[in-house]
This record gives structure tokens, C-alpha cells and sequence, in this order.
């Protein structure tokens, strides 16, 4: 039916595929109805997700930490030792034993009511022992119940401290989190609120450049009107156009002219040019408002025009190792080990080479520490002078007369007659280093929240090396690790997260994954180990 | 950028995605809205609340069918939706149905022009015309549209048509004297 009407090939023809611009308040408009709506729903989910993956790291590797150290430490023949035949090392009843024992009941062993007492008196005790020597033994018992009840305590006091392990990391993360979601929320507010007011004082101006009648110029006219109206026809046809509506007020009411018409005729004319210039202009100038839109948007527009960066930053730093063994002592190769959390300081350079591809290097004081647990350590009273009681550490004048065992498997017929000194619990080890970083990091996304990939690799230069043993919080400096390479290196791998705070700083936060080389020399078993630290500082660009 | 490309990062929020697609069809939509809006203003107004619904449904864009026919739609029911809003304005008219015809006189009327008849015509008036005539939909689907009868489009359609063709008649009637 439209075919046959010829005014509505008329209208189809003319107003089927036109185009006209809006103007740019409808962009801001729709641009801050989306950041109120959508912005925020994006940035907190993205946070949650890639904490929650640090977190789940930290969390993994801590778990699998501590199941791995309650596996090897816990071996129940050892719980009871020196009866052959003891059939039940319940723990309750080896603490029973020490009780009984530590009161001095001269006949603890002998009143063998008690089904575990009576085995032990069984194999111990034979018609001829005196008075005296039971006291002895039962000295000597009293000394291996104790040394067992060390190691259950000092157990439990790992399984603690690798829960305690686990939940610092993640505290802090959480932490992290909570400071970092208020501040890029208010950064974005800011953000939207400046280009937003940017955004409009260019509309306005605009506007008020189109309504110049200087604009409205024989010059400017007629190439204007030929691109906008792309009617062949051209300026005879639109001065007529403008002189009808001129005398037409019907023509005036509600129509885009509004804002310009004047009754008098040449204005009328002028407006018609007025109105296809403005549209031309409003036509560039939303493109300046999304253009600018997008600098305030994209981070990598910023970035490539502020190439260097520099970053002071803090972390929280985890140190453990992969694999059983003992960086201290082949005894140890078996013992249960923690891993500790200390704070790491640096600056890190940064250099764009592209608006993806960021290279920096920077230097980091890089502090670690590495527990080893069941550890009792005693003065010798004959020191062995032929060989180091700890393989692979050097110890001071002070220390030189202790020994060390692990009361791993211990056998209380090793254990010297005489036990002069402490049982300690733990070996601990502190080593720090010049840490030289050179990375690469490859930005996967650049919204509110940029999201980056780290890979590189550091130079350790040892700077730090002691060791210490820990006994109910005290430490006693031991001396010193000699196995330990002056320099090393590490392989490094991470994620980067950053939030632009304003347009030269961005807020960084990085969890990243450093697996320690040639860290140590001479190493019982396997001891590979590595750092885990959440990086976080505020990069400055310019 | 691909428009698929476009879209797909359009659906995950992307503010510089949007702004593209934005910069894309704002043009082409705007036209749209200014055939089935009053003025300027509120035309602008349909622009923003298309864009926005957009945005908010392109998840629903299946890729099936033409993209622009997508958002064209989205912005017609926009249209619709304000004069739903505002209650259409009930024309009780039965004018006879009858060929409009103009001459074609070799007389070439402008854009704007046009653009001023159509915005002028009464609110119904104008949405049948410009969803028959402009946009292709047949009388029953305009009548489920605007929930009105399709006689009532029908006579809807031939009302703005005789507007129109008078709104030329005198126009050209004008033009013609001034030149004389």
C-alpha cells in the first residue's frame, strides 16, 4: 500500500536512512547513569575474585604445609620409647607415666595396676633392681617421657602456628581489601564527578560558539550544508526553504530552531545555518566528550603519556620451601618446618614500552625467616672437636659447646647421660637479602581495576644470615648459616592489580610468587624454597 | 574493532566498548527518535533511555538477525513506551480513507522540513505514520502495538497523510508566491 502512496515515498526517501547528532549531554547522561548502575557492581566482584585467589594460594600452600610437617612428625612407635614391647603409646597414658614420674613416687613403676605401667615394668624392671636404680631408670624414663611430651607439645604448637600462618596472610588481605574498596570507590566518584563537569562546560561552550552569529558566515555555510543535507540540491533551495518559514510562524513552534528563531528573515536564513552548523559542531564535540570520556576511562592512555612509574612498596612477606628437607642439618631433613611472614621494603622503577608491556626493576629489602621445630639442643660436655654439630651452620664462640638433636626418632639411649642444658624447641633461621627485581608485567585488563600479569626474576645479594635457637620465646643467636650463596636468584611470577587514584598514581597491589634458585648450597633432602608476598604501594607517574 | 567484538565486550560493561558502540549508532538512532518525538528535547530524552535499555539488555542480544534491527526496535518501543506512559491522546476521527497524492513536481523538499511535519502531527498520528510508512510494520502489528484497533490505525494513517500533504500543498503554495 506505502508503494502506491507517493507521500510516503516521498517521506520514506527523505527521512528513511537521515542522520542527525544529539547533543553530548545525552553521552554524559547515559555514561553516568551506567557508572552509578554498573561501575561499582564490577569493581568489587573483580577485588573479591582476585584477593580470594591470593588468598587461595596463600591458603593452599599453607595447608598443604602443615599436613605435610603433622605427617612426618608424628610417628607413634616413637611416643613411647625404650619399651620394646609397648603395645599402646596412647599419648594420654605416656602423660600419665610423666605425672606418675615427675611426683617421685619411688614405686611409680612398680604399682603396675595400670595395664601400660605393668608392660613397662615388665620389660624394665627385674627382681634385682634396688631402690637406687629404679630411681635411675626412672630418671631416664622421666627424661624420654619428657623429651616425648616436647614433641607432642611442640606439635600442637606447629599445627598452631600454621594456622596462625595461614591467617595472617589472609587477615591482611582482607585487609587490603577492605581499605582498597573505599578508595577506589571514592576515586571513581571523583572521577565521574570531574568528567562529568568537564564534559558539560564543553557542551556549553559549544553551544554557545554555535549560537555566535560570527559562525554563520558565507563561507562557512555552504560547504556545512552540502555535507550535512546531502541533497544535491544546495543554498537556493534552503533560503527558500528558510524564507517560507520565515513568514510561516506555524513552522517556529516546538522545532529544532527553537532556540534560535528571530521573526526577522534573514535570521530566519541564519538559523537554518545556524542549526546545521551546531549540528556539525555538537557533531565534533561529542567526539571530543567521548574522546575525553576515554582518557578519564582508560588507563592506558594515561599510562602512555606518563611512561615512567615509580612505586614505593610494602609487603608482607611468607617464606617456605618445597620439599622435607633441611637447609641446617641432615638430622633435621625430617623435622616439621614454619614458615614465617615478615615485612619487605623497596622501590620499584617502572618503564611503558607500549600501552600492554611494562618493564621495572627496583631493589627490595627482602627479609625471610624459617623455623625448624623439634629441636633440643644441650650442652656437651665433651664437645666433638672433629666435626660441626650442626653441618651447615657456623656457631659462635657462645654456642660452640651445644649439640643438636632432632627429637625426631629420638632414642633416649642417645641421649648423654647427663641432659645439662635446655631442651629447645625450635632452630630459627633469618636471612635477608638485597633483593634486585627485574620484571615484566603484561596488562590483561585496564578498567577501574587493572588487572596485570607479572613475570621476571630477582638477584639476591645476601645481606643478613643468622640463626638462632628459640626456646619459650627467647632466642639465643647460634651464628651463622655457611651454606647459604652469597648471591641467588629467583623466579618470579605474579598478579598485578591497580587502581588509578588520580591521573598520575595508581594503587598497586600484587601477589606475587618467588621460587628461590641457588638460594642454598648444601641442602639435606629437598629444600627448594620460595616467598609468597602480597606486594602493595603506590605507583607515582610521570 | 568488529561490531561482534564490539557487542560481546558491550556485555561485559565495558565503558569504552559502550562509548563506541554509542558513537556508532547515536547518529542513526537520533534520527529515529526525532521521527517519533515532539522536538528535540524529548527526542534526546528517548535517545538516553534507549541507550541505556541498551546496555541493560544487550545480554539479550542473541546475535541472530541484523544488530541495528535490534536496537532500532529497542528504541521504537522507548518511543512508545513515553506515550504509553503519558496516555495516548485519543483522536476520535473517522476520516475517509483515500489516496493522498502529491505532485511530483520536480519540487524537492528538505530533511528538516519534513522532519517539522511529521513532529508536528498529532501524538498517534505520528507514531502509525512513522511505524507503517518509515519503518515497515504492518496495520496489525501497529494495532498491538499501540493496543488500538487496526481500522483505528488505518484511519490513524490516512489522517497523518492528508496532514502531511497539506502541510506540502501550502508550503509549496508559499514557496511558489515568493517566487513569483
Amino acid at each position: 500500500m506505502s508503494e502506491k502512496q507517493p507521500i510516503d515515498k516521498l517521506f520514506k526517501e527523505k527521512l528513511g536512512e537521515f542522520e542527525a547528532t544529539p547533543s553530548a549531554s545525552v553521552w554524559d547522561n547515559i555514561s553516568q547513569e551506567l557508572n552509578q548502575g554498573g561501575g561499582d557492581r564490577k569493581a568489587i566482584p573483580l577485588w573479591m575474585k582476585i584477593v580470594g585467589i591470593a588468598a587461595g594460594i596463600i591458603l593452599l600452600i599453607s595447608v598443604g604445609n602443615a599436613l605435610f610437617n603433622t605427617g612426618s612428625t608424628t610417628t607413634p612407635e616413637q611416643e613411647v620409647v625404650d619399651t620394646e614391647d609397648n603395645t599402646s603409646p596412647d599419648s594420654q597414658e605416656s602423660n600419665d607415666i610423666l605425672n606418675i614420674n615427675e611426683s617421685n613416687e619411688p614405686d611409680g613403676n612398680a604399682s603396675s595396676d595400670d595395664e601400660t605401667e605393668g608392660t613397662i615394668a615388665d620389660s624394665e624392671t627385674n627382681p634385682e633392681i634396688k631402690e637406687d636404680l629404679r630411681e635411675q631408670i626412672s630418671t631416664q624414663n622421666k627424661s624420654a617421657v619428657q623429651n616425648n611430651v616436647v614433641e607432642n607439645t611442640t606439635g600442637n604448637t606447629t599445627g598452631e602456628r600454621a594456622v596462625v600462618g595461614n591467617q595472617s596472610p589472609i587477615g591482611k588481605n582482607k585487609q587490603d581489601k577492605a581499605d582498597l574498596n573505599e578508595i577506589p570507590l571514592d576515586s571513581d566518584t571523583k572521577l565521574a564527578d570531574k568528567i562529568d563537569e568537564d564534559s558539560k562546560e564543553d557542551g556549553f561552550r559549544i553551544n554557545e560558539n554555535s549560537k555566535d552569529p560570527k559562525i554563520v558566515n558565507d563561507t562557512d555555510k555552504d560547504p556545512v550544508k552540502k555535507d550535512l543535507t546531502g541533497t544535491g540540491n544546495a543554498v537556493a533551495q534552503s533560503e527558500i526553504d528558510a524564507t517560507v518559514k520565515g513568514e510561516n510562524p506555524k513552522s517556529d513552534q516546538d522545532t529544532v530552531k527553537k532556540d534560535l528563531t528571530d521573526t526577522e528573515k534573514a535570521l530566519t536564513e541564519a538559523a537554518t545555518d545556524v542549526e546545521e552548523t551546531k549540528a556539525e559542531e555538537t557533531n565534533d564535540n561529542i567526539e571530543e566528550a567521548i574522546a575525553s570520556q576515554e582518557d578519564g576511562d582508560s588507563d592506558e592512555k594515561e599510562e602512555f603519556r606518563n611512561r615512567w612509574g615509580v612505586t614505593p612498596q610494602v609487603a608482607p612477606v611468607y617464606f617456605n620451601s618445597i620439599g622435607s628437607g633441611s637447609a641446617i642439618d641432615d638430622a633435621f631433613a625430617g623435622n616439621s618446618k614454619t614458615g614465617e611472614v615478615n615485612m619487605n621494603y623497596g622501590i620499584v622503577a617502572s618503564y611503558d614500552f607500549n600501552e600492554k608491556l611494562t618493564l621495572r626493576a627496583g631493589i627490595n629489602q627482602m627479609n625471610v625467616s624459617y623455623r625448624t621445630n623439634d629441636v633440643i639442643v644441650y650442652n656437651n660436655i665433651q664437645p666433638s672437636v672433629d666435626e660441626k654439630p650442626l653441618k651447615n651452620v657456623n656457631l659462635n664462640a657462645e654456642s660452640s659447646d651445644l649439640s643438636f638433636i632432632s627429637s625426631n626418632g629420638l632414642n633416649v639411649a642417645q641421649v648423654p647421660g647427663v641432659v645439662a642444658a635446655n631442651i629447645q624447641s625450635s632452630i630459627d633461621q633469618e636471612i635477608g637479602f638485597i633483593e634486585i627485581p627485574l620484571e615484566l608485567e603484561y596488562k590483561l585488563s585496564d578498567n577501574k581495576v587493572g588487572l596485570s600479569l607479572i613475570g621476571g626474576m630477582s638477584t639476591l645479594i645476601l645481606s643478613e644470615n643468622k640463626i638462632y635457637s628459640s626456646l619459650q620465646g627467647n632466642q639465643t643467636e647460634l651464628g651463622e648459616a655457611s651454606n647459604i650463596n652469597s648471591t641467588s636468584f629467583s623466579a618470579n611470577l605474579g598478579v598485578g592489580m591497580n587502581v588509578k587514584l588520580s591521573e598520575s598514581i595508581d594503587l598497586n597491589l600484587e601477589p606475587v610468587f618467588k621460587y628461590q634458585l641457588n638460594t642454598f648450597k648444601d641442602t639435606s633432602g629437598e629444600f627448594n624454597p620460595y616467598t609468597l608476598g602480597v606486594y602493595s604501594g603506590l605507583r607515582f607517574k610521570f | 574493532m568488529s561490531l561482534e567484538i564490539l557487542i560481546e565486550k558491550c556485555k561485559k560493561n565495558e565503558t569504552k566498548a559502550q562509548s563506541e558502540l554509542y558513537k556508532l549508532f547515536s547518529r542513526r538512532l537520533f534520527a529515529l527518535c526525532l521521527k517519533y518525538s515532539r522536538n528535540r528535547a524529548e527526542a534526546e530524552d528517548v535517545l538516553q533511555d534507549s541507550f541505556l535499555t541498551i546496555f541493560k539488555k544487550i545480554e539479550q542480544y542473541d546475535n541472530r538477525g541484523s544488530f541495528e534491527g535490534w536496537i532500532k526496535r529497542v528504541t521504537i518501543n522507548t518511543a512508545l513506551q513515553q506515550y504509553r506512559k503519558q496516555g495516548m491522546l485519543n483522536i476520535v476521527d473517522e476520516a475517509k480513507i483515500e489516496d493522498v497524492t502529491i505532485e511530483d513536481d520536480g519540487f524537492d523538499l528538505n530533511i528538516d522540513f519534513l522532519l517539522n511535519c511529521v513532529q508536528e502531527l498529532p501524538d498517534r498520528y505520528r507514531l502509525v505514520f512513522n511505524l507503517y510508512v518509515l519503518d515497515g510494520y504492518s496495520h496489525k502489528e501497529i494495532a498491538s502495538m499501540l493496543d488500538i484497533s487496526t481500522g483505528t490505525t488505518k484511519s490513524n494513517l490516512a489522517r497523518a497523510r492528508m496532514i502531511l500533504k497539506d502541510k506540502i500543498e501550502t508550503y509549496k503554495s508559499q514557496v511558489n508566491l515568493q517566487s513569483l
